[in-house]
C-alpha cells in the first residue's frame, strides 16, 4: 500500500528507517532485560506493623460556644490516622456515657438533665453505601439535638463518604448533601470512616468531625458536658 | 542619604507583617492527644487448655503534658457481609476472649511525650473453649484532664487497639467463594492491578492464599503472583489486592487466572479474566521515530551527493 504513495527509492529508504528503529528500540528493550536478568541478589526483610492515631483539638477537649436556644453551634475535633498496613483501618465514635435512657452531654450539676441526641449512627456495609444521616431539617426533636458528621468536602480522600455523609460541608445550612447523625452508644461504637487496602496509603489520613448542637427554649440554663472515645484499628 | 520610595515601602511592610506574625507573635496551637501501637493484630492458634504469651509497643504520639492511658479487653464480632467489624464490649457465649486475655503490667498509668512501654499478654483459651474463630481486643485509651471551666463542653478520648484473632483447633471449616474477580481491560504498562472480592462461609477466620497466574494470547504462562496477606473473618466479606509487577515489555492480551485455597490445601474457587496490554506512547514514539529518520533520510538522499574525486 505504502507503495503507491512512494516511489520505489522512498520506500526503500522507509524500510531502512523501519529497519534501524526497530533495531534501535530493541536493543532498548532487550537491553533493559538483560540488565534486569543480571540482578539476581535477592534480600528480604519483615516490617512490622503499626497504627497511629490521634486527635488535635485543645488536648483532648472540644467547647462550643455558649448557645442560645433556637440558634444552633457547631464545634469541631481534627483526626488524624497513619499505619504502614496495606489492609488499612477503620476509626468508630461513641459516647462514653451515651445510652437508650442517658445522652451524650449531661448538666453537670444534675446527669438526669441532659441535652437530646439525635438518633443514633448507623453506617452502610461499606463507605459507598447510605447510612442513616439526615439532613438538619430531618433531625429530630425538630433540630434541638446533639449530632455529627465527618467532613466530606474536605480531608483525607479515604477518609471521605460522600454516601455517609453528603457530598458538601455546608456549616449549619440545612441541605440535603451535608447530613448529620447521633452519636453512637459505648456498647455499640459504629465506624465513622474506614480505608480499605484499595485506598490505604502511608501517608496521614485527616479528617475533621463536626458537631451540631441545638436546644429548645425550655432547656435548663447551665453548663453540660460529656465524653466521647474515638477509635482506630487496622483493618 | 538613603531614601526609600513610599511604593517600596507599603510593598515591603506586609511581608514584615508575616514574617513578626510567623516567628514572633503567639501561635495557638492545638495540642494533640494520640498513641502508636504495634503490631496491629495478632493470630494465634491455641488448644483448650493451653496459652500463649506476646509482646504490645505502645508510645505516646501526643505533645504537651503527659497523657493518661487505661488499658482494656474486648470482644468484636465480624460484620456479615461486609469488612468491617464491631466492638461488642462482650460476645455471645459463656466464656470469650476478653476473659482469655491477661494484659500484664498497670492497666493505668501516664505517657510522657514520645515515651514508649512495653506491655505483655497472656492469650490462655479454657479447656471448654469452643472450636473456631474468637476474637479480641486489647485498647489503650488516651485521656488528659477536662479544662472546660464554666462553658462545659465534650472531653475526646483517644483509643487504639490492636485485634487479636484466636483459633481453637478442632471440628470447624475454612471454607469461601470468589464474589468478584476485577482488573484492568486495557493498560498501557505494568504493574496491572487485580482485586479479589473473598467470602468467608466457613466458621473460622483464615488468610486465604493462591496463586495469580498470568498467560500471553499463545497460553504461554508468563507470570506468577502470589496471593496472600490478608486475613478475612468468618461471614466477612474482604477485597484482595494483588498487584502484576514485570520488567520488560508487554503486548497483546492477556489472561489471569486466580486460584485460592482453603487451609487445607483445597482449591477453593478459581476465576479467570482478561485484559490487553498496549504501550501506546512507546508505539507513538516508534511510529515517530520511522517518519523522522525516513524524513532525514529522503532529505540527505536528495540534497547530498559524495562523490571520490580522483586526485
Amino acid at each position: 500500500m505504502l507503495k503507491r504513495f512512494l516511489s520505489l527509492e522512498d520506500f526503500k529508504l522507509f524500510l531502512s528507517s523501519l529497519t534501524i528503529v526497530s533495531l534501535f528500540f530493541s536493543a532498548v528493550v532487550v537491553g533493559g532485560q538483560a540488565y534486569a536478568a543480571t540482578q539476581t541478589t535477592t534480600l528480604t526483610v519483615t516490617v512490622n506493623t503499626a497504627l497511629t492515631f490521634a486527635i488535635d483539638n485543645n488536648a483532648g477537649n472540644t467547647a462550643f460556644p455558649a448557645i442560645d436556644p433556637g440558634t444552633p453551634v457547631m464545634a469541631t475535633t481534627t483526626l488524624q490516622v497513619t499505619t504502614n498496613d496495606v489492609n488499612g483501618w477503620t476509626v468508630a465514635l461513641a459516647g462514653d456515657d451515651q445510652g437508650t435512657s442517658n445522652t451524650v452531654m449531661d448538666l453537670t450539676t444534675d446527669a438526669s438533665v441532659g441535652l437530646t441526641d439525635q438518633t443514633e449512627w448507623v453506617p452502610g456495609t461499606a463507605t459507598t453505601s447510605v447510612g442513616n444521616a439526615v439532613q438538619i431539617g430531618s433531625l429530630d426533636n425538630s433540630g434541638d439535638v446533639l449530632a455529627f458528621r465527618v467532613m466530606s468536602a474536605s480531608g483525607s480522600v479515604p477518609f471521605r463518604s460522600t454516601s455517609w455523609w453528603g457530598s458538601q460541608d455546608n456549616y449549619l445550612t440545612d441541605s440535603a448533601n451535608t447530613l448529620w447523625a447521633g452519636i453512637a452508644s459505648s456498647t455499640v461504637s459504629r465506624n465513622i470512616g474506614n480505608a480499605g487496602a484499595g485506598s490505604y496509603s502511608s501517608s496521614v489520613h485527616l479528617n475533621t468531625v463536626q458537631y451540631y448542637l441545638d436546644v429548645p427554649a425550655s432547656q435548663q440554663s447551665g453548663s453540660y458536658t460529656g465524653a466521647l472515645t474515638y477509635t482506630a484499628t487496622a483493618n | 542619604m538613603f531614601r526609600f520610595k513610599s511604593k517600596y515601602f507599603f510593598a515591603f511592610l506586609p511581608c514584615v507583617v508575616l514574617v513578626v506574625g510567623v516567628f514572633f507573635l503567639p501561635r495557638f496551637i492545638d495540642a494533640a492527644t494520640g498513641l502508636t501501637i504495634r503490631p496491629v493484630k495478632v493470630s494465634h492458634t491455641i488448644k483448650p487448655g493451653e496459652s500463649v504469651s506476646g509482646v504490645i509497643h505502645l508510645s505516646s504520639a501526643s505533645d504537651g503534658e503527659p497523657i493518661n492511658v487505661e488499658a482494656s479487653v474486648e470482644d468484636f464480632i465480624p460484620v456479615a457481609g461486609a469488612e468491617g467489624i464491631q466492638f461488642v464490649g462482650r460476645a455471645p457465649g459463656v466464656t470469650t476472649v476478653r476473659d482469655w486475655i491477661d494484659l500484664g503490667g498497670k492497666k493505668v498509668f501516664d505517657l510522657k511525650q514520645d515515651e514508649q512501654v512495653e506491655i505483655p499478654y497472656t492469650v490462655t483459651a479454657p479447656e471448654n473453649a469452643e472450636p473456631g474463630s474468637h476474637f479480641g481486643v486489647a485498647f489503650f485509651k488516651a485521656t488528659r484532664p477536662d479544662s472546660f471551666g464554666e462553658g462545659g463542653g465534650l472531653s475526646i478520648g483517644t483509643r487504639i487497639g490492636m485485634l487479636i484473632l484466636i483459633t481453637v483447633p478442632g471440628n470447624h471449616l475454612q471454607k469461601g467463594n470468589i464474589l468478584g474477580f476485577t482488573g484492568p481491560a486495557f493498560v498501557q504498562k505494568a504493574p496491572v492491578d487485580f482485586q479479589i472480592k473473598f467470602e468467608n462461609t466457613g466458621t473460622v477466620h483464615f488468610e486465604p492464599k493462591g496463586t495469580l497466574t498470568l498467560r500471553n494470547m499463545f497460553g504461554s504462562e508468563v507470570g506468577r503472583v502470589p496471593i496472600e496477606g490478608q486475613t478475612v473473618l468468618p461471614t466477612g466479606i474482604k477485597d484482595i489486592n494483588v498487584s502484576w509487577e514485570v520488567k520488560g515489555w508487554l503486548l497483546g492480551r492477556y489472561s489471569a487466572t486466580a486460584v485460592l485455597y482453603d487451609g487445607e490445601g483445597v482449591a477453593v474457587t478459581t476465576g479467570t479474566i482478561t485484559f490487553w496490554v498496549i504501550p501506546i506512547w512507546y508505539l507513538l514514539g516508534f511510529l515517530v521515530a520511522v517518519l523522522v529518520l525516513f524524513v532525514i533520510l529522503r532529505w540527505l538522499k536528495r540534497r547530498v551527493r559524495i562523490s571520490l574525486v580522483s586526485p
